[in-house]
């Protein structure tokens, strides 16, 4: 197995091939690597000269011209957004710069702060024009924001390389919190992937087994920050303002890596319940949800759509 | 430091004037981001306006690769009125995504010669392998077509200044792809060092470390030597053509000269695994007045990656477009406050060193400043949503619309030619090599 990283986004990002050509799997690799790189450029909401920030400056004014694949990706943001009612939502911004999760480590906002940010949510405020390939802001103030599904699109694009490029089998991860199983390691039905457990940072909560799918983790111990006795996480809920409650973790499983970012944000958002009733529509979906049940009962998880899983000892799940 | 300059300098760009800063020396693209930088909501306005205005420039691509593709093509497909009416390429894969980009109306070409014929086409791009640049451009030139030609602008000396006699002869916008002469950032350094900064600038270092072996996958239906032309002598003049070219030119171009010899060494050391070129070189130019530009670029260890570092009596100034990388500036111990500590409030520690990071921005922080407590941006320059590489072609297309001459023309390409085979001259004989008025003779 070779095994190529680069840190790019804020987050390491790790692929992992195999076949019996190192050099060529380490040069693959590479290649992959680069063009999250060069994405990481083009995507973040940190870099200046980047095409988002282009659009969040010109966009409330004037349509602006997108590059088609900066189009797509917005049009599946867009479209994530509406099919999750907003759960997930890429204009978000405003809302965690208001909560101090910009690169601050959080802080309770002042109501009015909230309320004056949500006015700048909602991915319904964007415009797009497939065939003029333009976008415009129908609201001033609002901001494009892809990092809630730009690392795996990130992902999704280092795959596509690997593919055309003949690698048959390969792991491409971002921060461990998203990543893409290509085909499976020689002899395996697919790429076995532990689950942690979002209240024990050694612990699993089993394993899943991928092939040709994507997975992303949204976890209330990524980032949070206390005061008062409560926990707030940084996973905000766009419909309200306010920081997600309910759920510790939640993992989603899709053909895409973009959809799974997305979507594990969402699940996250909605609840077991929520999330239940929306991946019912979609067989290619699959989720993971462990409910936060306060610190003195042994949450049961549950299991949602298509899962090819091994809980580990002792996890009690709900299918 | 020098206060007038510094307003005077800022009022004019303030005024709009865009003939006048030009005037300062710098791309029309730059100086309109440095502009949006300013005051984001009257750029905003003018820009709408222009690409309103905006005449239809045709554009034709040659080489969809990673650089073609990944970067030129891209930045075109959004700016506002050119259109990509053809692609070149003569790998399949590469031609087809290519189309995919331009779009329905684009045709793919195998044989640019075919391309060229066509009358629709008002300019030619061309990011294909170094020995394959100047037939290509002046070709295009002779069809009529301005063109836009990625670095290394040719694999010969001789091939470069005919390049520049097609272009004057034919008057042809020639277009030499040094991203770096494009960059706000590296316009707002260059003035720095230009108000004496830093002091006298006496040595320069840069350098280009990576730590893999160079060598890309080879797909199927697609052969060794054309992939991994950059590996290979016929097609190619390594690292110092491939890299140093880009450092090579800032250097030159911020110290306002030419290099008079070079000495060096290079080999292939570590990655044998038939290469021709050396998988690492070490070189020392020589400047008229004795300043030296001591380059490297390896490819085992990535230390320090890619960066320009000016060392001034006075104080040192670290450019880089090293991604997630800020340019940085130091002042000498026991040098008093020299100017650009004002020009930035965003510092920080590099080892026991104090560092003053770049911000292409601070001049209108230090106006709010001076009126309450500033508090950083976060650095960066106000490019607006503009990498280099578009601003780079934002303004060969507003050449071709306006007939202006180029920043970065094909004499400012043909010196970083001679330059750069000089330097290799010098590793191949192990001898030092002069660099004479002659070369940069048209």
């Amino acid at each position: 197995m070779v095994r190529v990283s680069r840190t790019a986004m804020g987050t390491n990002y790790e692929a992992l091939l195999v076949g019996t050509d190192r050099d060529y799997l380490e040069a693959a690799g590479h290649q992959a690597l680069d063009e999250v790189e060069r994405l990481d450029d083009r995507l973040s909401h940190y870099n200046p000269a980047s095409e988002v920030c282009d659009l969040n400056a010109r966009a409330a004014h004037e349509p602006v011209l997108l590059e088609p694949g900066f189009l797509s990706l917005l049009q599946r943001a867009v479209a994530l957004s509406e099919a999750t009612g907003g759960a997930f939502d890429c204009t978000a911004g405003p809302l965690v710069k208001c909560w101090g999760f910009f690169r601050g480590e959080g802080r309770l906002p002042e109501p009015g702060e909230i309320q004056s940010a949500l006015e700048r949510v909602g991915s319904r405020w964007i415009e797009l024009d497939g065939a003029a390939r333009t976008a415009r802001f129908r609201r001033e103030g609002l901001e494009v924001h892809l990092g809630g599904i730009g690392k795996g699109y990130a992902v999704d694009q280092a795959v596509q390389i690997l593919r055309e490029l003949g690698v048959e089998a390969a792991l491409v991860h971002g921060g461990g919190s998203t990543l893409y199983a290509l085909g499976a390691p020689p002899g395996q039905d697919g790429w076995d992937v532990g689950l942690r457990d979002p209240r024990d940072r050694a612990g699993r909560l089993g394993v899943v087994r991928l092939r040709d799918r994507a997975l992303s983790t949204s976890g209330d111990y990524e980032q949070y920050f206390e005061t008062g006795g409560r926990r707030y996480s940084h996973i905000l809920d766009p419909r309200t303002g306010y920081p997600a409650e309910g759920v510790q973790s939640a993992v989603v499983l899709a053909d895409t890596a973009t959809d799974t970012d997305a979507l594990s944000t969402a699940a996250f958002v909605l609840g077991i319940d929520a999330t239940r009733e929306l991946f019912a529509e979609c067989p290619e979906l699959g989720a993971v949800i462990v409910p936060d049940c306060g610190a003195e009962s042994t949450p049961t998880m549950a299991v949602i759509g298509s899962i090819d899983w091994a809980p580990a000892d002792g996890v009690v799940e709900d299918r | 430091m020098n206060d007038e300059q510094n307003v005077s300098r800022r009022d004019v760009l303030k005024r709009g004037g865009l003939a006048a800063a030009l005037t300062l020396g710098m791309p029309a693209s730059v100086a309109r981001a440095m502009q949006a930088a300013q005051d984001p909501r009257a750029a905003a306005a003018d820009a709408a306006k222009a690409a309103k205005d905006a005449q239809p420039v045709n554009i034709a691509w040659i080489g969809a690769g990673t650089q073609g593709y990944g970067q030129d093509m891209k930045s075109l497909s959004r700016m506002p009125g050119v259109n990509i009416v053809a692609v070149c390429d003569n790998f399949a894969p590469n031609l087809e995504r290519g189309l995919a980009l331009a779009g329905p109306n684009a045709k793919g070409y195998t044989d640019y010669r075919k391309m060229l014929e066509r009358k629709d086409i008002d300019a030619v791009g061309i990011a294909t392998p170094l020995w394959l640049h100047a037939g290509m451009a002046i070709d295009a030139m002779s069809a009529g077509k301005h063109v836009y030609c990625e670095k290394m602008m040719a694999y010969t000396l001789e091939q470069a200044k005919n390049m520049v006699r097609k272009a004057e002869k034919t008057n042809r916008i020639l277009q030499i792809g040094h991203q770096r002469r494009y960059s706000v950032d590296y316009h707002h350094a260059l003035d720095m060092v230009k108000k004496d900064y830093f002091g006298q600038i006496t040595h320069v270092r840069a350098q280009w470390n990576r730590r893999n072996n160079w060598r890309r996958p080879v797909p199927e239906g697609n052969t060794d030597r054309r992939v991994n032309w950059r590996l290979y002598k016929d097609y190619s003049q390594g690292l110092m053509a491939e890299l140093g070219s880009h450092q090579i030119d800032v250097a030159n171009w911020y110290l306002g000269m030419h290099p008079i010899s070079v000495v060096g060494i290079g080999g292939v050391n570590y990655w044998k695994d038939g290469r021709e070129v050396y998988d690492n070189v070490q070189v020392i130019f020589e400047y008229p007045n004795g300043a030296k530009l001591c380059y490297q670029s390896i490819e085992t260890n990535s230390f320090d990656a890619d960066s320009e570092q000016f060392m001034g009596r006075k104080g040192t100034l670290i450019m880089t477009e090293q991604s997630g990388q800020k340019s940085m500036m130091f002042r000498e111990p026991g040098v008093d406050a020299i100017g650009f500590e004002k020009l930035s409030d965003n510092q920080t520690k590099v080892g026991n060193k104090n560092a003053i990071v770049l911000d292409a921005t601070a001049t209108t922080k230090q106006d709010k400043r001076d009126k309450t407590a500033g508090q950083s941006l976060g650095g960066g320059a106000g490019t607006a949503g503009k990498s280099n590489w578009y601003l780079a072609l934002e303004d060969w297309v507003d050449c071709i619309r306006t007939g202006r001459k180029p920043f970065c023309d094909g004499r400012v390409g043909m010196s970083d030619v001679a330059c750069v085979l000089a330097a290799n001259e010098a590793m191949e004989k192990g001898t030092k090599v002069q660099i004479t008025h002659d070369m940069f003779d048209v």
